[in-house]
């Protein structure tokens, strides 16, 4: 595999396919987003951010890549400049007639190349966007030049492949059968009993719930402490909830689709609203998924009619944060008694607003919490964003660590934490690997493992 | 010459003004008329209308994203801006028959000129900004620049009765051709960046409206 523009590769040959002409595709895919009717959903912020950076480099100043090497290719507005050069040169008067007085250029199959590779660096954490004086959102344009890249067929195999179509093949992407889940779910009642000395029975696929709790699926294998804690607490509760089986259709918060690709988006969107309606819950609630509770939250607001989605959705942090304050839950600190601090997920965060309760859950359960600094709005993307947690080819951990996780690992560093709390299962896959990569003597702990841990009983 | 000069002073300020009002009527319609995006805010954002228009007065006023996140262009960029609000207030008190119309021309210029050439010079000291700059970058820079430099040069508190009878002429429709050569050429350059304003980006004074209120900031919660 030849390298493109350093010693990363994260789009293998298999996806990028560098030896086909694509550039007449990717023209026609991007003249079609830019319809205000066939890409409606951000034809807004799309078009102003390629018609109005100021070049300021604001961006630069607060990206936490840019900042880590100063190397020019990650620069914020070197990276969307990759899109803007094409959509001047090809999709603008000034830039079709004097393309080298706005800096106008062909698109090369070279240049795409680089493009597609150079757009699966960022992790669209838009802590630029945040700080941008004209509010541009160079994370926008790497999302749109995403979709473009899939509607020509180039999208990252542990994305689309592996992440969205298997999904909705096999309800998760983990690719678990209902048999294998249910073993799954009988293995962690026997280690909750183990560890914690009592029988607790986790409810599966019951219909006409209150709550519906639907966990990153990869949780499951990964941070089954998440999975255990959050059973726990639901338990403790006492409320009417159950966990489903892709038996019932979907049984995975994640929707990889906010990646790349707003049909994948949609898709995966519609079979879990679906789901839920099969199962009658009254809230979905989401797990510890930072994207999950975004797209959830959010996205799904303009997409689906309100009143096709008939159920609340919450995320797991606001439930735990509730039952804390109304007493639902006791939690004892002193169980907790190691120095914890707590990383504020981009889309928890930036993207979604939940900054106050993560701390609240936190300051309830833990005898000394302590911030880390910078946080939230200005926390730093510890670099699991956008997936990447789950991309290993092409030397794709090393980038990872070196261009993000140093500055998280410096950042726990400085604070003396000895648990680092984390809510999102991208950001506890890339700080698995932070705390291993750099020798951190710390470990890492979901908030549902750190409260269930502090339980009253 | 003379026909040129009818030109510049007669004729273009009111294709200059109609290309300009057309010019932002066609690009804001497009972003007006745009379909309502999907949530893309970024948390927090304030909440009430007091609070935004709050922030937004800061952001117009100090450039407080440029003073937290990138003080290297902030001082150029304020002196910049200043000067182009500075000159707006003196040509309103100006065509108004206000006082202190000289002083806020005078001083609009000096900070234009001073702010547009500290900001091409940081634009090509920093590796890292003349990477990312295009020839348009440094050219409206350097036209913004000039209008400053030539309004100084054309010794604005002596012109100041004619160009208030110029100015007064033209909102009547009944321009002063009278005028001396000396405003000549700031007027020409103003004008033609006025023409290149909404065909630019150096329209993202009325973009930001919408970057801010239709995607940046949601809905109250």
């Amino acid at each position: 595999m030849n390298k493109l523009f350093d010693e990363y590769r994260v789009l293998s040959d298999r996806i990028l396919k560098p030896q086909d002409e694509r550039v007449p595709s990717f023209l026609k895919a991007m003249e079609s987003s830019l319809s205000s009717q066939d890409n409606w959903t951000f034809y807004l912020p799309y078009l102003l951010s390629l018609e109005n950076c100021m070049k300021c480099g604001t961006c630069a100043e607060v990206c936490p890549v840019y900042q880590e090497k100063k190397e020019q290719i990650y620069h914020p507005v070197q990276r969307a400049d990759m899109l803007r050069k094409i959509y001047q040169r090809y999709f603008t008067f000034t830039g079709r007639h004097l393309p080298f007085l706005v800096g106008a250029e062909d698109l090369t199959e070279a240049k795409l190349n680089e493009l597609a590779e150079s757009f699966y660096r960022c992790t669209v954490c838009r802590r630029c966007a945040y700080v941008c004086p004209v509010a541009i959102d160079n994370g926008l344009l790497v999302r749109e030049g995403r979709k473009i890249l899939d509607a020509i067929g180039i999208a990252p195999d542990e994305l689309k492949e592996k992440g969205t179509q298997l999904q909705l093949k096999m309800g998760n992407a983990t690719g678990a059968a209902t048999p294998a889940f249910k073993n799954m779910i009988e293995f962690l009642e026997e280690d909750i009993e183990d560890t914690r000395g009592y029988e607790l029975e986790i409810p599966v696929d019951k219909e006409g719930s209150n709550f519906l709790l639907m966990h990153n699926a990869g949780d499951y294998m990964a941070f089954s402490e998440t999975v255990m804690g959050a059973a726990e607490v639901f338990n403790a509760a006492g409320v009417d909830w159950t966990l489903n089986s892709p038996d019932t259709g979907v049984n995975d918060a994640v929707n990889y689709g906010l990646f790349f690709s707003d049909v994948e988006f949609t898709e995966v969107i519609k079979a879990q609203i679906e789901t839920t309606k099969k199962l009658g819950a009254d809230t979905l609630v989401i797990g510890e998924c930072g994207h999950a509770y975004e797209a959830m939250k959010y996205l799904v607001q303009r997409l689906i009619p309100k009143e096709e989605r008939p159920f609340e959705v919450k995320s797991i942090l606001e439930l735990m944060d509730e039952w804390i304050k109304q007493g639902r839950i006791k939690v004892d600190p002193s169980k907790n008694p190691d120095p914890v601090t707590y990383h504020d997920a981009c889309k928890y965060g930036r993207l979604s607003g939940l900054y106050e309760q993560p701390r609240r859950i936190l300051e309830a359960s833990c005898l000394d919490f302590r911030e880390m600094y910078p946080n939230r709005e200005m926390s730093y993307c510890c670099g699991g964003g956008s997936g990447f947690a789950i991309m290993e080819k092409g030397d794709f951990k090393k980038f990872r660590m070196e261009y993000y996780g140093k500055v998280k690992a410096a950042q726990i560093k400085d604070n003396g934490a000895q648990v680092v709390a984390l809510a999102c299962s991208n950001c506890k896959g890339q700080f698995r690997d932070i705390i291993n990569h750099f020798n951190l003597p710390v470990r890492y702990a979901g908030i549902s493992e750190l409260v269930a841990n502090a339980l009253v009983r | 010459m003379n026909a040129v000069k009818y030109f510049v002073t007669d004729l273009m300020p009111y294709m200059t003004a109609a290309i300009f009002l057309l010019g932002f009527y066609w690009k804001i319609r497009k972003w007006a008329k745009s379909p309502r995006n999907l949530h893309w805010e970024l948390f927090p954002y304030p909440q009430s209308n007091a609070e935004q228009i709050g922030e937004l007065i800061v952001e117009v006023v100090i450039l407080h994203s440029l003073f937290l996140h990138n003080r290297k262009i902030w001082l150029p960029s304020l002196a910049m801006h200043w000067g182009i609000y500075h000159g707006l207030i003196g040509l309103l008190l100006l065509t108004a028959g206000l006082p202190r119309s000289v002083l806020f021309g005078f001083a609009g210029a000096v900070l234009l000129t001073l702010g547009a050439l500290g900001l091409i010079i940081v634009r090509l000291s920093f590796k890292e900004l003349r990477s990312i700059s295009a020839p348009q970058d440094y050219i409206q820079l350097v036209m913004l620049a000039a209008i400053g430099l030539t309004t100084l040069t054309s010794n604005i508190p002596v012109q100041y009765l004619v160009l208030k009878d110029y100015i007064r002429g033209l909102a009547s429709f009944n321009p002063d051709t009278a005028i001396n050569s000396a405003i000549f050429l700031p007027l020409l350059l103003l004008q033609i960046f006025i023409l290149y304003m909404p065909f630019s980006r150096m329209s993202h004074f009325a973009a930001k409206y919408f970057t801010y209120h239709k995607v940046k900031w949601g809905e109250p919660q």
